[in-house]
């Protein structure tokens, strides 16, 4: 990477402006370039540069200060929010956002964690790597059971624009032949452990049409020379991921998408760009760039472009757009249906239960794996619906042995005690339930009307809870999970289910905000992700997600993202754009 | 010795008392318990000034223990996780990893917790043997310590403030150096993932973990 490859002003008219460098930012970056587009990525956050910028990496806890826990006042002031992510800890929190710096308010008696990662790159660096299509039962959800709009799209609109982001970004799995979980182009699946095995077989026996699978995950089990020419290795399973990785062995727009896009010179990095605003140009009724807000100083600068792709992520993307108030559009841009904001879903992570596997004393794994077991969807279709509540849910999870974590509290003093602990302790499984949130119009996000950011942004409010279809449904997965573990000649089964206690926000799986549709009376974007009322803008990040599936998203934003920019270029080839 | 970064003044002071906890010990080992008392009572509080019914004795320079509630955390460690063919607890630094945990990391609740069970255990020793925990025989501490844990006569609250910190000690530890690398095996790069590798009851638990 050069150093010109990062600018600050420009008066250039670019081809492409895409804003924000993550998941799908890299992507349309990369697909810009590649074809000839002289391409500026806005980033609002610090440059992270691959390497060099991964300062944990490596580190045992005792070279953290406090064992890995962050500091009770550093995490009072400024991460109360971000403290609640699974991944956030003293090895990862300088790739979390400033909770003081990113205020947004919620409806009271109401919650949103919202998670940030205002960096280059994103949540790719951060994210959990699931890797997932989604079927022609999501697609069709909406329509059969009449909750949501109907998906413009469907399955073979996208099949081979996953196959595309699969074979480039490296996605371990095996094959399945599930109508439900449609197979991708897979470099060889992470091993199961015994348990998981003996808990597979037993399940599949006793539960027809459930299946337990090994996690899909976008780390390289075995680069094709493809990877290898990306300047990545082979996974080292050491599961620390979110740290940063020198082997690129897990997809991140650092490690992918970025030296792709740099490669072909095409590439130019806009980084401490807090987009304000779209221009937009009544007389042609197309946007010509975008205002951004210096992140440090604050001064204000301007940046141009044939068209704009936001990328911004699901809220962030959408507060850009309803801050950009014009004529034709007061309540915010290609908002001529009123839904921008609206729909807003994450998904339902909030029952399962935990067990004790009797016997394999004789077994132990090697390495950590970054990422477990699953077991998709099994109520994907309206005939496999329950009585009391619609659509369905999946578990991930996976085994493991206890060791002195789970054993500290255990009885005993002194020698035998000590050594009881270092030593290999019972196997557990546990599984989690992975839930679908229904889209409804009463979650959604709006400008507040009064406060605003440092960079003199409206905050984001934000006003979003379970109904009662997520409840109904997370008690039903927690019996499953009780159910399953029982059935499996599991023991000492735990069930946990705390969809009462913890906000939405937290699966860290945003959609919805800026919906695709056929109609542009009930919908922001087309089935290519296209502004139904501005033709040279795009938004191909969560916001445009018309129900939420139960699977993890990023391979779906990856995929939707690179057809779109196909599909623009043509466009723009065309004059049409 | 204990590797974790130390930064503050506080810990500085920590690390001194933590030193001379080591020379108390030492003393102990070498002179016998009189002469160590006679030192000990020179260089921190009377006995009977410690030892209120109230507990909680809040320490004069700030710090969230009293130098002599220190003593006491020192053997506390030696005694949950004694040298064995692995370094102790304290070799590993918990002592003084307790008190900068508790500070930094921990509830004012959880704090206080830790204050109490600590004063606790010193009065049941004074109670049982007329003397401070830190000057009982190495079985009289294990016994004593098993008793809190599974007597009739402690309280619950008791019981699970002892539980947590023990946990605590049980983190220090094995988050230590020592403690991850020596006690248990430690795998920084491991190479890749095997579902199976084979096992027995002897085998050791892997010390490297992704998430603490």
């Amino acid at each position: 990477m050069t150093t010109d490859l990062y600018i600050h002003e420009s008066a250039i008219l670019y081809d492409a402006i895409v804003v924000g460098s993550g998941m799908t930012g890299g992507w349309a970056a990369k697909e810009f370039c590649e074809r000839g587009m002289q391409t500026l990525m806005i980033e609002r956050g610090r440059v992270v540069e691959h390497r060099k910028d991964y300062i944990t990496e490596g580190k045992g806890p005792w070279e953290f200060e406090n064992r890995t826990k962050v500091d009770n006042l550093l995490t009072e002031e400024i991460y109360s929010t971000q403290k609640k992510c699974y991944a956030f800890s003293d090895m990862t929190k300088h790739f979390f956002g400033n909770d003081k710096d990113l205020p947004y308010s919620t409806e009271e008696g109401t919650g949103f964690d919202w998670i940030r990662a205002n960096q280059l790159g994103g949540k790719s660096l951060l994210w959990h790597r699931q890797s997932y299509r989604l079927s022609d039962f999501d697609f069709a959800a909406n329509k059969a059971d009449g909750h949501g709009n109907d998906w413009p799209i469907r399955y073979n609109d996208l099949k081979s624009w996953y196959s595309h982001v699969e074979t480039f970004a490296g996605i371990s799995g095996s094959m399945e032949g599930l109508e439900q979980l449609p197979d991708s182009e897979y470099l060889p699946p992470f091993e199961m452990m015994a348990p998981e095995l003996h808990v597979k077989q037993k399940i599949e026996e006793q539960f027809p049409g459930r299946h337990l699978i090994m996690g899909r995950t976008a780390h390289l089990t075995e680069p094709t020379q493809l990877h290898l020419d990306q300047g990545r290795v082979t996974c080292q399973a050491r599961n620390e991921c979110q740290k940063g990785c020198s082997f690129g062995a897990y997809f991140s727009t650092q490690s992918s998408t970025l030296p792709a896009a740099a490669k072909t010179g095409n590439l130019s990095i806009a980084p401490n760009s807090v987009v304000h605003s779209l221009i937009y140009d009544e007389k042609t009724q197309r946007v010509k760039g975008v205002r951004v807000v210096d992140n440090d100083n604050l001064s204000t600068r301007e940046y141009f472009a044939k068209v704009v792709f936001l990328c911004a992520s699901t809220l962030g993307s959408a507060q850009i757009m309803l801050n950009t108030k014009t004529k034709s559009f007061p309540n915010g841009i290609a908002n001529s249906s009123g839904v921008l904001g609206h729909y807003l879903m994450d998904h339902n992570y909030n029952a399962g239960a935990t067990a004790t596997v009797e016997g394999f004393e004789d077994e132990y794994f090697s390495g950590r794996r970054p990422g477990g077991i699953l077991i998709p969807n099994f109520q994907y279709k309206p005939s496999l619906y329950k009585k009391d509540y619609i659509r369905g849910y999946g578990f991930s999870g996976g085994s493991y042995r206890e060791s002195w974590e789970s054993n500290a509290q255990q009885k005993g003093i002194g020698a035998d005690y000590k050594t009881s602990l270092t030593k290999v302790g019972k196997w557990k499984m546990k599984l989690g339930a992975q839930g679908e949130m229904l889209p409804r119009f009463d979650n959604y996000m709006a400008l507040h009307p009064t406060k605003t950011d440092k960079w003199g942004i409206p905050l984001i409010h934000i006003d979003c809870t379970w109904s009662e279809n997520e409840r109904l449904m997370m008690a039903d997965a927690e019996q499953n999970a009780v159910d399953m573990l029982t059935k499996a000649g599991l023991t000492e089964v735990e069930s946990f289910n705390s969809v009462d206690r913890r906000n939405p926000g937290l699966a860290i799986h945003e959609l919805g905000t800026a919906r695709m549709g056929r109609d542009p009376k009930d919908s922001v974007l087309n089935g290519f992700n296209q502004c139904h009322d501005v033709a040279n803008l795009f938004v191909t990040d969560g916001a445009s997600f018309c129900s939420s599936a139960v699977q993890n998203p990023s391979l779906t934003f990856m995929a939707i993202t690179v057809r779109a920019v196909d599909y623009c270029v043509n466009e723009m080839k065309g004059r049409r754009i | 010795m204990p590797t974790y970064l130390i930064k503050t003044e506080l810990q500085k002071t920590v690390n001194d008392q933590g030193n001379r906890r080591l020379f108390m010990k030492k003393m102990v080992g070498l002179f016998g318990a009189s002469t160590a008392l006679a030192v000990l009572s020179g260089c921190s509080k009377p006995e009977t000034d410690t030892f209120t019914a109230q507990g909680l004795p809040l320490s004069k320079n700030g710090t969230l223990f009293t130098e002599h509630a220190l003593t006491v955390l020192y053997s506390l460690c030696e005694t949950i996780l004694p040298k064995t063919d692995t370094p102790s607890a304290v070799e590993a630094g918990c002592h003084e990893f307790v008190p900068h945990q508790l500070q930094h990391c921990h509830s004012k609740q959880q704090q206080n917790d830790c204050i109490q069970i600590i004063n606790t255990v010193d009065m049941q020793a004074n109670k049982k043997f007329g003397k401070t925990f830190v000057l009982l025989q190495p079985q009289q501490q294990q016994q004593l310590l098993l008793d809190i844990e599974s007597d009739a006569l402690t309280t619950d609250i008791e019981k699970s403030q002892f539980s947590f910190l023990k946990a605590l000690i049980v983190f220090g530890y094995f988050t230590s150096e020592v403690g991850a690398t020596q006690a248990l095996n430690y795998q920084a790069v491991p190479g890749g993932f095997k579902g199976s590798i084979p096992a027995t009851a002897e085998t050791k638990s892997w010390g490297s973990q992704a998430y603490y």
